[in-house]
């Protein structure tokens, strides 16, 4: 696979050429920061952020998605035409949790179409993190700050210049694009970038995980539930600017015999999420949906997919207005599982 | 440590040890700059950890209806929980409004009243590094923020001028409901200029209203940050989540964004404190004032002073009085 | 992509017939025909799994389905009035032609059933899938397959009773031992007459080579369950069927887990001793 130079001035030309053929999506400047969104003009595309507000989920998983339309009782699946999408500049981290979304909607070889079909006309095009955040912590999950997880081109910013590393044959397809403006990394170029790599894992302050999701379950009666969950205030802050989270609601809407079927995005966080038409509610206590959403991706996920759903981001620390902070919530978690070791 | 911070650990701790209150609700430090994370006190020890500072953004009466109402699936005897908490001047009037619409019962609480010289929006600081993060952040001098941002670059500037809005018309600066208080009043000006916001945009054409509104709302999530920070959102089932029937949809679609919000703005009149938490816990940064401090100005001007100030006194939109104005009526 | 492999699309079906199951007019059984006969073939059920019902406009909801697999031509669902869409689909006329979303979940263990006597034990409503177990487990083709039978199915009175005209031919029948309760009789009530557990503890089945089918309310499982263990059926033989809130039926929306297992993919069919393994959470 080609490993390639392109000039920082050569890159508003390159974008260009992507975005000819393509829908192209990149990091752009706005009052959160920076998010993803449709590039019209190359040059707004920044990639001197650390991370976006919301993650980038939203090109594969949009917020709302219609599923299908019905007119006088018919139902028709909607089929938008997708386009080719380029994911540009995005962290590793959000990279890596596309692979995760697709574990779930893929899921025991039953596909999510909406789903499958966005996610197969996305080319991703990750950016290597030079430094970390305030609040990352990908490498105690798994991750690294230039993990190829997830990407089919994997970018690092050299300073005068971005290193594209192909990951995928998509990739490499995708420097082709790229005509002249590259040219063949040195082994300088190279070193330099492994260089910034390790300079940025060896910043990462590690977070202790309780790993074995067995001990994790069996937390479930623990009381350490209610005082993890005392500020939590019940909103989706977290989950909707979280990477791995997918849980969605389908709704119905109509007017005068036409209308649709439209998924949106859910969390397991909301009192309502579980509860059944007969009033029961398994899950209304703040404490029990708080347990949920941290069992689900450190335990239940595990089991059922073989790894966590957390790509280390730190979104949701940034994002809790009331200041919960999943690490100090793991660590509490592994004090928790470690001293129940011990008394056993 | 601050002063007050020693004396408000020193107090809650003898609280705790006398069993004046079971749990005491406060702030502390939380790791990311200029943020704070809301903080339960069960022991003496606990207490060590409270802070009292210009960071202490969340609305703590929010979490009360939550503690003082019986649990659903719980059977047999109940009683609610003695609860101490730490009262700023909005959060105090939020609790006012919240006693007066019989959410909490006042003989549950126990109030530690505090002066509040203002919070600082986390957002406008973030704003003020760009793409950058906020890396560090630390008054001095009293009156003046040094900040850092990841990407190396740093500025010096005065408070006020990254202090919540509502914070620089804030009339209510001390609790006005307190079991006791600690550190000294804060001097008050009641004649702090408001709805310079609201004026401003009233001014503008309906083109220009409607795309400002639409260019603020239109990031919106539906995570209901805001209305979950909302003292005054304690209904048990929201107009913007209710399925029987629906009335609004699920989507983030504009027409729904815009039903929810201005439904929302609707439900706050009469209630609303200006205590901000909203716009601090919206995580897109939305300015959500736009449409709460119309509500508010037109409160004001119908029905005169300020909600949510004494237990005396009934709310204006919880009675009918024959003075109240009619033009609505008259002339829709 | 034809909608067979999208699997949020509703195959259309129409309503053929409408039979109101009790006094209160809050439970009725829907016939359904497929209006493409190519969805029939394609919808290969077994008994214990469900459906999603859809109609549009208003939403979906889970059902059970009540017929066997042996029944050909159509489908049957028995739904409680008791959400919006139960309600607009109760206020549905025959004629009408709605969606359904399926064959969803696991089903009863049947190949593990075979050769094994059965115990089938039903409360009030959740009868449903139950009557899809034993049609299938009666029809000829299938008797010899299974030992004996034993049905105990129970409800708060008569009129309560689902499948009446069928209830009747079951205890006439001699390949199965049919016990129909009600825990308040009437007049005319000549059955008999006492609380579901109750009566499983005076039939005592033999535990020997059998696994006992339990689906009732959530009252009537919790004092059947130590009946159950009583009469000596390992947890791994006491199958139940479980309902939760759900939206997507196939595992991606996230909602109807307990633990690690969605209650719409892993379920709703599970034994005692994988629910014992799972949280309390439902």
């Amino acid at each position: 696979m080609n490993v390639l130079l392109l000039k920082k001035t050569d890159l508003p030309s390159f974008l260009e050429t992507l975005a000819k053929t393509r829908l192209l999506i990149a990091p752009l400047e706005d009052r959160t920061g920076s998010s993803f969104g449709p590039v019209e003009d190359v040059t707004a595309v920044r990639l001197d952020y650390r991370n976006t507000s919301l993650s980038a989920k939203a090109t594969v998983f949009p917020q709302t998605e219609t599923l299908l339309t019905f007119r006088n009782g018919e139902g028709e699946e909607w089929t938008p035409e997708t386009p080719e999408t380029v994911l540009f500049g995005v962290r590793p981290c959000d990279a890596r949790s596309l692979t995760m979304l697709d574990k779930v909607f893929r899921w025991d070889g039953l596909d999510d179409p909406y789903y499958v079909k966005r996610r197969e006309k996305t080319t991703v095009v990750a950016l290597a993190c030079n430094e970390p955040g305030p609040t990352c912590f990908c490498t105690s999950v798994g991750g690294s700050p230039a993990d190829e997880t997830g990407a089919d081109l994997l970018a690092t910013d050299l300073g005068d210049a971005l290193l594209l590393r192909a990951v995928t044959p998509r990739g490499d397809a995708l420097l082709q694009d790229a005509g002249d403006t590259v040219q063949p990394a040195d082994s300088t170029a190279v070193e330099t970038a492994k260089g910034l790599a390790t300079q940025a894992e060896a910043r990462l302050a590690p977070v202790r995980i309780p790993d074995n999701a067995r001990h994790l379950a069996e937390l479930f009666e623990a009381d350490v539930w209610t005082d993890l969950s005392f500020g939590c205030l019940g909103c989706g802050a977290c989950t909707y600017s979280c990477p791995t989270c997918h849980c969605f609601d389908i709704t119905d809407e109509q007017k005068k015999g036409a209308g649709r079927r439209v998924r949106s995005w859910d969390t397991c966080t909301f009192p309502l999420f579980t509860q059944h038409a007969s009033g029961h509610n398994p899950r209304m206590a703040k404490h029990a949906r708080l347990r949920q959403r941290i069992l689900h991706k450190f335990s239940y996920c595990p089991e059922n997919f073989g790894e966590a759903f957390c790509v280390g981001c730190g979104r949701c620390v940034v994002s809790c207005p009331s200041g919960l902070d999943i690490r100090g919530i793991l660590e509490r978690l592994d004090q928790t599982v470690s001293a129940a070791e011990k008394a056993a | 440590m601050s002063a007050i911070e020693e004396q408000l650990r020193r107090r809650v701790a003898e609280l705790l040890n006398e069993k004046t209150v079971d749990l005491f609700i406060g702030y502390a430090d939380a790791d990311l700059p200029l943020k704070t994370s809301v903080r339960v006190a069960r022991s003496a020890q606990d207490a060590e950890a409270l802070a009292w500072n210009a960071c202490c953004t969340s609305n703590l009466a929010a979490l009360l209806p939550g503690l003082l109402k019986r649990p659903a699936e719980l059977r047999g005897e109940w009683t609610p929980p003695r609860v101490g908490l730490l009262a700023k001047g909005c959060v105090s009037r939020s609790i006012v409004g919240l006693i007066k619409a019989h959410q909490i019962p006042r003989d549950a609480l126990y109030i530690v009243g505090v002066g509040c010289n203002g919070m600082i929006d986390r957002h406008r600081v973030s704003g003020l590094c760009g793409t950058a993060d906020l890396a560090e952040a630390e008054v001095f001098d009293g009156s003046r923020l040094r900040i850092r941002s990841t990407d190396g670059s740093e500025q010096e500037i005065d408070l006020a001028e990254v202090l919540l809005e509502g914070c620089l018309e804030c009339r209510h600066r001390n609790a006005v409901l307190a079991d006791e208080t600690i550190g000294d009043p804060i001097p008050q000006d009641n004649d702090n200029a408001r709805y310079a916001n609201v004026e401003a945009f009233t001014e503008r054409s309906i083109d220009e209203r409607w795309r400002a509104f639409h260019e603020e709302i239109s990031r919106c999530i539906r995570c209901y940050a805001c209305r979950e920070a909302c003292p005054n959102c304690y209904c048990t089932e929201c107009f913007a989540q209710e399925t029987a029937p629906q009335w609004i949809g699920v989507t983030t679609e504009m027409s729904d964004l815009m039903l929810f919000h201005l439904g929302r703005a609707f439900h706050q009149a009469g209630r609303c404190v200006d205590c901000g938490a909203c716009v601090v816990a919206c995580p897109q940064g939305i300015d959500l004032r736009l449409l709460t401090q119309k509500i508010n100005r037109d409160v004001e001007s119908l029905f005169g002073g300020d909600v949510s100030v004494s237990l005396d006194e009934p709310e204006p939109l919880l009675q009918f009085a024959m003075t109240d104005d009619e033009g609505f009526i008259t002339e829709p | 992509m034809d909608a067979m492999s999208n699997p949020y699309m509703p195959y259309p079906a129409r309503i053929d017939r409408i039979t109101i199951e009790n006094n209160e007019r809050d439970l009725k059984t829907f016939e359904l025909v497929f209006v493409d006969p190519a969805h029939e073939k394609l919808f290969e059920h077994t008994p214990g799994q469900f459906a999603e019902l859809s109609l549009l406009g208003t939403g979906e909801c889970p059902i059970g389905i009540a017929s066997s697999p042996t029944e050909s031509g159509s489908l049957l669902f028995t739904v409680k009035k008791a959400g919006v869409v139960t309600d607009e689909l109760h206020r549905s006329r025959e004629g009408r032609v709605i969606g359904v979303r399926g064959p969803l979940g696991n089903a009863f263990p049947i190949e593990r059933m075979r050769r094994k006597n059965l115990v089938i034990v039903g409360g009030g409503f959740a009868f449903t899938t139950l009557r899809a177990l034993i049609r299938f487990v009666i029809d000829e083709g299938h008797r010899s397959d299974y030992g004996d039978v034993t049905v105990i199915y129970g409800a708060r009175n008569p009129g309560e009773l689902l499948y009446k005209a069928e209830l009747e031919e079951w205890q006439s029948r001699d390949d199965l031992e049919a016990h129909i309760t009600v825990d308040k009789g009437s007049e005319s009530w000549i059955g008999h007459e006492g609380f579901v557990p109750t009566i499983l503890g005076d039939v005592a089945p033999s535990a020997q080579d059998a696994i006992v089918v339990v689906c009732g309310p959530p009252a009537m499982i919790k004092f059947t369950l130590p009946v159950i263990e009583r009469l000596g059926f390992a947890p791994a033989d006491t199958i139940l069927s479980l309902e939760m809130r759900m939206k997507c039926g196939i595992g991606k929306c996230g909602r109807c887990n307990i633990g690690s297992q969605y209650v719409c993919k892993d379920g709703p069919v599970f034994t005692l001793e994988q629910l014992s393994g799972l949280p309390a959470e439902y």
